[in-house]
């Protein structure tokens, strides 16, 4: 053994070499077992025939590959038994199930080698060639060679195997200790060595083929199966490159890989009554009972109408509500570019003159359009959100934007995007783990607000101050506010409307969020603890996949939502842009409560909270003599 | 300042931005999304990694690079392929695997020429390489081709003309390219005769019949001097006595390579 040879950690391209050094380290004759000389015509890759038909064939075999592949062990007539001169002709397919003699196996299990067990489990399940086959389907089955081609015998880097081996060969100095060891070795270490991206597009590369399509019944499940496989989480985490998530393999077959037989045998693993079983297996969902079954572990609209409405549904809601609040934002720009109603940036505004001909009585409400002529201060005026909200919003704003950023991309999954954002936040585990904690204070933050919305009514109603009107509920003159708006913005009417502290916008916004925030969590739930929400959950069958189905779809209109809509009313809007200060100090300045809030301003007049502009503006004018 | 009532602007602005918000709201309702799920899967590291050489056969076609060095630029290749051997079954493959190694006219020389030939490397014009020709040296420590990064070479007939050494012309002459190339561009619609004629064009030179025996290279005596042509000791003596020890012990029925011999002999 060279010990110090053995590389710690690889560059990627180098297989070659890879396989090389691991050949240098592991085994001790170094050159291909080859006693025939087989390879030497088959060591070229040129080592071609033309077939009568005039396709190429080629007969070459990579020593490189050779030698380090799990067969490194075996010459080629072990295999390719049938051959005995040379140049010999045609070759006979090999039989995998025939038994090796294989020495280093006598002396670990007392018997011959053989894939014979496996070769019968995989004869018996569906992938296996039954009596009554239609030859269509015969000609698509699989054979051992359609999945298995010759892995290399990798052992895992991070078994220290040469300094354990150290030790053992202090007494055993046999060279078939070291290839036991590192034999099992690699076994433990690679439950399968392939990554479950490669088992699914292995799987894939027939289930997605539109001849065993056809076989299987073009619109059944099993056709589709690939395809909604890919809708659920199991794949999405996967395409981002996590391992402990579930693939073909992982719920089709048990321990032995070669069982997979149809959903509605007895002995198959996802038999409805078998499937909680293989969802515990490896420790995945060790609380999953038998209620599991009862949901489509694909995410196939076949199997459940209501999602496919709710794809419909959802696409109807965000195409209605973007484009009313599109609209609004138009609108509401327009209007504000053309009647100057403010510089587009907030610090230019310079309050304008209010002309001889406008109404002079200093009475509340006199002055039509009274913000475009009021001083205030950019950082706020009057006070509009107590701290409490203030920490609502802020943190509501952090884990948004962070369940955004963690979450998004994984119902995007094949945007180039999504995988960069991936890696940059340190991968899809960490992505994960960062969303759930997310979630979690996501959801605090929202019982938080719970708390202070009712300990603040409760405080007011006790002051005998509590007003309805105040509050985000929704009442018939938002509706009539909004009617007004419009008409204001399209220059029918002369001003906006007077509006309360909560003004339409701000009750669409909330009530979207209670909805929003609903879901999400909900379906957060569903996504999170699979186990126990099957068991809970009314109407299990087919609300558990259209709530996860809704996780992504929600999230998707939500963060359209604010990235669009309320960013423009809070940042973008001519004459509030770059930023109101409110979401830091609570506060909100004078000119914009005066035109989005007037109800609330006259409130604050009254109680002695705002100064009377008109009064003071009446004043003002006098006094220059104007 | 301005609130001109003026309900033809109102309905045109009205009109406007509703169709604006119309589009807008479709694109990110319908076809963004859509977009988005079907962009071609950018390989992430992980995905990239995925397919990786773990699971790759070794009875598998390696990337050809001298084929596709050579593909456009030998005039036998374009006309044959690599693989032009087929009328012998049992022997094709082992031919065919020489033309990695070998240009044509190494064995479909005109025997006339032989006298004046000497072997030699070509290398296609337009590829710089600084390792030893791929299959002339072996690693001692796996006993196969020691890796470099010349997979281009062959060895070639070279001929004297004004002092120096050169191919033949019908191998990878401009010429003989060009000819080549538009025989494969025009062979449907040549006459028979014409085709003749341009076949026989490209063969000038070239032996169709009579070609250089298996023993003339594969012997301690043969006209190529594999030592000369940089192939290091074990090599060059693996190809002299085409090492035959394993099939010699391992078979019970053994003619090899008496077959080859028999017929080409
Ligand atoms: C223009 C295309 C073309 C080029 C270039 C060409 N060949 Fe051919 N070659 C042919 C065709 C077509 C035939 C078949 C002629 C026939 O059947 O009569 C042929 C036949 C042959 C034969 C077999 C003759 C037989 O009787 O079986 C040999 C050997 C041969 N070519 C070698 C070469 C070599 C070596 C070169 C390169 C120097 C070469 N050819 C270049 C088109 C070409
Ligand atoms: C190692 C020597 C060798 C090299 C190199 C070689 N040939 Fe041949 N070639 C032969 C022999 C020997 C035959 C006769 C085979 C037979 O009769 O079965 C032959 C026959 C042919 C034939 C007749 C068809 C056939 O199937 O036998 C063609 C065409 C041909 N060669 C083309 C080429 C071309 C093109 C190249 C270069 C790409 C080439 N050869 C390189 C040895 C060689
Ligand atoms: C023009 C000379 C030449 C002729 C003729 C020739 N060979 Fe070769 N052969 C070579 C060369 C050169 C190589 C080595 C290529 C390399 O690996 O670089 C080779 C390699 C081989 C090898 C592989 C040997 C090894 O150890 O890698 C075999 C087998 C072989 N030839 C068989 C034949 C047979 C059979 C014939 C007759 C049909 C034949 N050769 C005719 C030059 C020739």
């Amino acid at each position: 053994m060279e010990k110090s040879s053995e590389p710690i950690c690889l560059p990627r391209g180098f297989p070659l070499f890879f396989a090389w050094v691991l050949l240098l380290s592991f085994s001790a004759s170094a050159s291909a077992r080859d006693p025939e000389n087989c390879l030497m015509c088959h060591k070229y890759k040129r080592l071609q025939s033309i077939a009568d038909n005039g396709t190429v064939r080629s007969f070459g075999v990579d020593p490189h590959l050779f030698q380090a592949s799990v067969h490194q062990e075996l010459s080629c007539i072990d295999c390719h038994s049938d051959i005995e001169k040379i140049p010999h002709g045609a070759v006979a397919k090999v039989d995998c199930a025939k038994t090796c003699h294989l020495d280093r196996w006598r002396i670990l299990s007392g018997s011959d080698f053989s894939h014979r067990e496996v070769a019968a489990a995989f004869a018996a399940s569906v992938h296996g060639q039954k009596p009554n086959d239609p030859p269509e389907r015969v000609r698509l089955k699989p054979t051992c060679t359609s999945c298995h081609a010759n892995d290399l015998f990798v052992v895992g880097q991070d078994i220290a195997s040469t300094s354990v081996l150290a030790r053992c060969a202090n007494c055993h100095k046999e060279e078939t200790l070291t290839k036991v060891f590192t034999h099992i070795a690699h076994r433990f270490k690679h439950q399968t060595t392939r990554p479950p991206q490669e088992i699914v597009s292995l799987c894939a590369g027939c289930h997605e083929d539109p001849a065993v399509q056809q076989v299987l019944g073009a619109d059944t499940p099993a056709a589709q199966a690939v395809a909604t496989y890919h809708a659920t989480l199991h794949s999405r985490l996967m395409q981002f490159g996590a391992t402990d998530t579930a693939h073909c393999l992982h719920c089709h077959a048990t321990s032995n890989i070669h069982d997979i037989r149809r959903p509605d045998d007895p002995a198959s693993s996802v038999h409805p009554r078998m499937r909680h079983l293989s969802c515990r297996s490896d420790g995945c969902h060790p609380g999953a009972t038998d209620r599991i079954a009862m949901v489509d572990s694909h995410i196939s609209p076949n199997k459940n109408p209501a999602l496919l409405f709710t794809e419909h549904a959802m696409q109807a809601v965000m195409f209605g509500t973007l484009t009313v609040l599109f609209s609004l934002m138009g609108l509401e720009t327009y209007r504000r570019i053309k009647n100057r109603d403010a510089r587009f940036f907030r610090w230019r505004r310079v309050p304008q003159r209010l002309e001889c001909t406008d109404a002079i009585s200093p009475r509340l409400g006199a002055v039509p359009n009274l913000h475009r002529y009021v001083t205030f201060n950019p950082r706020g005026d009057l006070p509009r959100y107590s701290i409490h909200i203030v920490i609502n919003h802020g943190l509501m704003a952090l884990t948004f934007a962070l369940a955004a950023a963690t979450g998004l991309p994984l119902f995007f999954p094949h945007a180039a995007l999504s995988h960069t954002v991936i890696d940059l936040l340190g991968g899809i585990n960490t992505t994960r783990l960062v969303h759930r904690i997310n979630a979690a204070l996501f959801t605090l933050n929202c019982f938080y607000h719970i708390v202070v919305l009712i300990a603040g009514m409760l405080r007011r109603m006790q002051q005998g101050t509590f007003d309805i009107a105040r509050t985000q509920v929704p009442r018939w003159k938002d509706v009539c506010d909004l009617y007004h708006d419009v008409r204001y913005f399209l220059g029918l009417a002369p001003s906006r409307p007077r509006m309360e502290k909560f003004m339409y916008k701000q009750k669409l916004h909330y009530l979207a969020m209670i909805w929003g925030c609903s879901v999400l969590t909900l379906s957060g739930c569903c996504l999170l603890f699979p186990e126990v929400m099957v068991t809970y959950l009314p109407f299990t069958r087919s609300l558990f996949n259209v709530l996860r189905r809704l996780h992504g779809e929600e999230s998707l209109l939500a963060v359209l939502v604010i990235l669009l809509w309320h960013l423009y009313n809070v940042h973008g809007a001519p004459g509030r842009f770059p930023v109101q200060w409110t979401f830091w100090n609570g506060k909100i300045a004078k000119d914009h409560q005066i035109e989005e809030h007037f109800l609330e301003y006259e409130r604050q007049v009254r109680e002695g909270v705002a100064a009377c502009e008109e009064e003071r503006l009446v004043t003002e004018k006098i006094m220059n003599g104007r | 300042m301005a609130d001109n009532r003026s309900p033809l602007e109102a309905l045109l602005v009205a009109g406007a931005v509703i169709a604006c918000a119309v589009g807008a709201a479709w694109y990110l309702t319908f076809v963004f999304p859509r977009q988005a799920a079907q962009a071609p899967i950018e390989k992430s590291p992980v995905r990239a990694g995925a397919a990786s050489m773990l699971h790759r056969p070794f009875h598998y076609n390696t990337p050809d690079k001298n084929l596709e060095a050579w593909s456009e630029r030998s005039a036998c290749i374009i006309c044959h392929s690599a693989s032009p051997h087929g009328k012998d079954r049992q022997v094709m493959a082992v031919i065919n695997l020489h033309t990695e190694f070998l240009t044509c006219d190494c064995c479909h020389l005109k025997n006339e020429h032989h006298e004046k030939v000497r072997f030699g490397w070509v290398r296609p014009p337009g590829i710089t390489v600084s390792g030893k020709p791929y299959g002339t040296t072996i690693d001692p420590s796996t006993g196969l081709f020691a890796q470099t990064d010349d997979h281009y070479s062959l060895i070639a007939p070279l001929h004297e003309v004004n002092g120096r050494w050169e191919p033949f012309l019908s191998f990878a002459s401009e010429k003989a390219v060009a000819l080549a190339r538009s025989y494969r561009e025009r062979k449907e619609r040549l006459s028979a005769d014409e085709r003749t004629q341009l076949v026989q064009e490209a063969h000038q030179g070239t032996e169709l019949k009579e070609f250089v025996r298996c023993s003339q290279c594969h012997s301690y005596k043969g006209i190529m001097d594999f030592y000369g042509l940089g192939f290091d000791q074990t090599r060059a003596h693996q190809l002299e006595k085409l090492e035959v020890s394993g099939m010699l012990t391992n078979y019970e029925v053994f003619y090899f390579p008496e077959l080859f011999e028999k017929k080409f002999k």
